[in-house]
């Protein structure tokens, strides 16, 4: 069986404050030099459900990433994972795209690989959280999606998902191949292990540029944008502090409730 | 938070950090670990009360996730990052920046390791088999006594001064009499390597011999617990040794050689620093983020002179320190297995950790000002531990006494930190 993980490369978004700006006038977000890079966590959950797969029934996994100037100490992650291949999408024309042209770039890179069974990513990327981009890969690939996997099983060539629900979970059926997405109540993802990171200097990536996967670099990236950012902007956050009064303990925590509801935070 | 753009890190330690930092994230409960520590230690506490004192349920995570043998040989199963000093130190700094406590419970078990790069093979394999198969097994060491502690440490060369702890040879065995003073991790260990005087009336530089004692063995006991004002959760004892037994075979230096072996091991102790690196910084972050937070005359108090200056200067020093301790590991990793060195990068490296935590110690309090002292913050945590161990590796001042003589010249062979 053959599994496509796409796992992007983002800032940490944990980051402080100080390590980047915003530049309202451009729409733009500049990261500072020292901000680090991390996987995104969700995309980490996509490895962990393809390596539970591997684990069970054996599978090849391939890990996918696109843009420009990629941190080969995160990219190779899921390889220390335990992933078993790493291949990059890799140059400045891929930088700065929106969700329609990076799932383009993916979905041309996926298929000059060849053969693949499976498709997953992370549910959305923890810096601009779109969500977007595996629907784009299943929808010019021609494929089934579903979302919000918190549990995948391979059955006789089909694919059996619990999606999670805003109130619990259903079960799903989709034939394969198919894209899915993979939701953070997957649980932990398992930690790269110590041998593989070991060995780093031994995974050589692949890497493709546009021409390699038979896509014009001005259609990619920044050119390929379809979604017009209007505004970016830091929201002010202001802290004001009202002190609930009451006789006793119960009746301040009954003025805090009815604050709440008032407020329609409860 | 801790940034890696410095010119001796490669992606391959990044990785690891970014695994410690995980690791932390995950299983460590600042809090919990902070309270574990500080719960009162009874005068009469026995070993098995030490134990209770471990979080050996964290200890177990952090060798699933290959971390707490990570300095063990690979031959053995372990990582095989014991002699990769830079390695070492991101893992250290990340585990007491993220970890607190736990950071130092990691850098006592990696330290040992390196007590095993001169013991014969058989005691290395049976001493990190066992090591690997029980995780509970620590190991310590041991090297102060009660009337011997500058005396050892600088060392005080006058013939048969310093060092009561007596070696004799019995057949195949040493027998081992005498008292150690400040042991971290004594209590809890199954292994502690020992300095004992193999010659009565040399000076103390040419005389000891390390060995290796099995605590499970006859002869070892705990004579009191070192309860400080701030504990470690690896604790700290004061042992005896009466007729204890050790086997030629776990002696762990050549006859009167335990000097001239321990300086080529001053490397791995530099994991200590590093952990304590980590914590300062993370102390460094929080009172950052409070002067950020804390209004007082009408602005944020680190836009006060004497605030914002304070938190600009521990940053300045905290930078220095960071990249010293890293220069540091980086010439001990060019320097190979066995190598003597030039001990004055570690005597500065000990001395200016020491420095640079004080005057954090400093700044928190001023910045902090009547919050300083709350449980409530980890600042008084960290502030109580580490003044608690700023014995630790000799003080200091010591360490610079050591500096001089090196650079005067008057140093003997056998400068030498524990």
């Amino acid at each position: 069986m053959n599994i496509i993980v796409c796992v992007k490369q983002i800032a940490d978004p944990e980051a402080p404050e100080e390590s980047f700006t915003l530049d309202s006038e451009k729409n733009v977000f500049i990261p500072s030099a020292k901000i680090t890079k991390v996987l995104n966590p969700f995309d980490e959950q996509a490895v962990e459900a393809a390596l539970r797969i591997k684990d069970q029934s054996g599978a090849k996994v391939t890990a996918f990433s696109l843009g420009a100037g990629l941190d080969r100490a995160v990219t190779k992650k899921p390889v220390f994972m335990g992933a078993d291949e790493l291949i990059l999408l890799e140059d400045e024309a891929f930088a700065d795209g929106d969700s329609w042209s990076t799932a383009r770039a993916l979905a041309e890179g996926i298929k000059k690989n060849g053969s693949y069974d499976l498709i997953l990513c992370g549910r959305q990327a923890a810096d601009w959280n779109a969500g977007q981009v595996g629907l784009g890969i299943a929808n010019f690939l021609g494929l089934p999606y579903v979302t919000v996997a918190k549990k995948i099983e391979i059955i006789d060539g089909k694919a059996r998902v619990e999606r999670v629900t805003s109130n619990g979970h259903e079960v799903v059926e989709v034939q394969l191949p198919a894209v899915i997405t993979v939701s953070n109540e997957l649980g932990q993802a398992r930690y790269p292990a110590i041998k593989n990171i070991r060995a780093a200097n031994k995974v050589q990536p692949v890497v493709w540029k546009p021409s390699d996967i038979g896509i014009d670099p001005s259609s990619v990236g920044k050119n390929g944008r379809r979604l017009h950012l209007l505004k970016l902007f830091k929201p002010v956050i202001q802290g004001t502090c009202e002190i609930m009064e009451g006789e006793s303990t119960e009746e301040m925590a009954e003025n805090l409730a009815l604050t709440l509801r008032r407020a329609k935070i409860l | 938070m801790l940034n890696w753009n410095l010119p001796y890190i490669t992606d391959e330690h990044r990785s690891l950090a970014a695994l410690m930092k995980d690791f932390c994230e995950r299983e460590v409960d600042l809090r919990a670990l902070n309270d574990l520590a500080d719960k009162p230690i009874a005068p009469n506490a026995t070993p098995a009360d030490l134990r209770a004192r471990l979080p050996l349920d964290l200890l177990n995570k952090a060798h699933d996730a290959g971390l707490r043998q990570i300095a063990a040989p690979a031959k053995f199963g372990g990582g095989g990052y014991g002699e990769d000093h830079v390695a070492m130190g991101a893992l250290a700094e990340t585990a007491g920046y993220y970890g607190g406590q736990f950071g130092r419970l990691m850098t006592i078990a990696w330290k040992q390791m390196a007590a095993f790069e001169y013991a014969p093979e058989e005691v290395a394999k049976e001493v990190i088999e066992d090591f690997m198969n029980d995780r509970t097994t620590m190991m310590a060491a041991s090297f102060t006594e009660p009337n011997s502690g500058s005396d050892m440490l600088l060392p005080y060369d006058e013939p048969g001064v310093a060092g009561q702890t007596l070696a004799v040879k019995d057949g195949d065995d040493w027998v081992i009499n005498g008292d150690k003073m400040f042991c971290t991790a004594g209590g809890v260990s199954n292994y502690i390597t020992v300095m004992a005087r193999t010659d009565p009336k040399g000076p103390i530089s040419k005389s000891m011999t390390q060995f290796l004692v099995n605590t499970r063995n006859p002869g070892w006991s705990v004579t009191r617990v070192n309860d400080n004002m701030g504990n470690e959760l690896s604790s700290n004892v004061q042992m005896r040794f009466e007729n204890c037994r050790v086997p030629d075979k776990y002696r762990m230096s050549p006859v009167n050689g335990a000097f001239e072996v321990g300086k080529s091991r001053l490397a791995g102790k530099t994991a200590h620093l590093f952990a304590e690196l980590g914590w300062t910084e993370r102390a460094w972050e929080d009172f950052k983020e409070y002067s950020k937070a804390r209004i007082q005359g009408g602005k944020r108090i680190i836009e006060h002179n004497n605030v914002g200056m304070l938190v600009a200067e521990t940053d300045c020093l905290i930078r220095t320190l960071r990249l010293f301790l890293y220069n540091d590991a980086w010439e001990w990793c060019g320097e190979g297995r066995g190598q003597l060195r030039d001990p004055l990068g570690w005597f500065y490296a000990n001395w200016y950790c020491k420095k640079v935590m004080w005057r954090v110690f400093e700044a928190g309090l001023e910045i902090y000002g009547g919050l300083a002292p709350s449980r409530e913050l980890n600042f008084e945590h960290f502030v109580r531990v580490k003044m608690s161990m700023f014995h630790g590796g000799s003080t200091g001042l010591l360490s610079l006494v050591k500096a001089a003589k090196v650079i005067a010249g008057q140093a003997s062979d056998a400068v030498q930190e524990t």
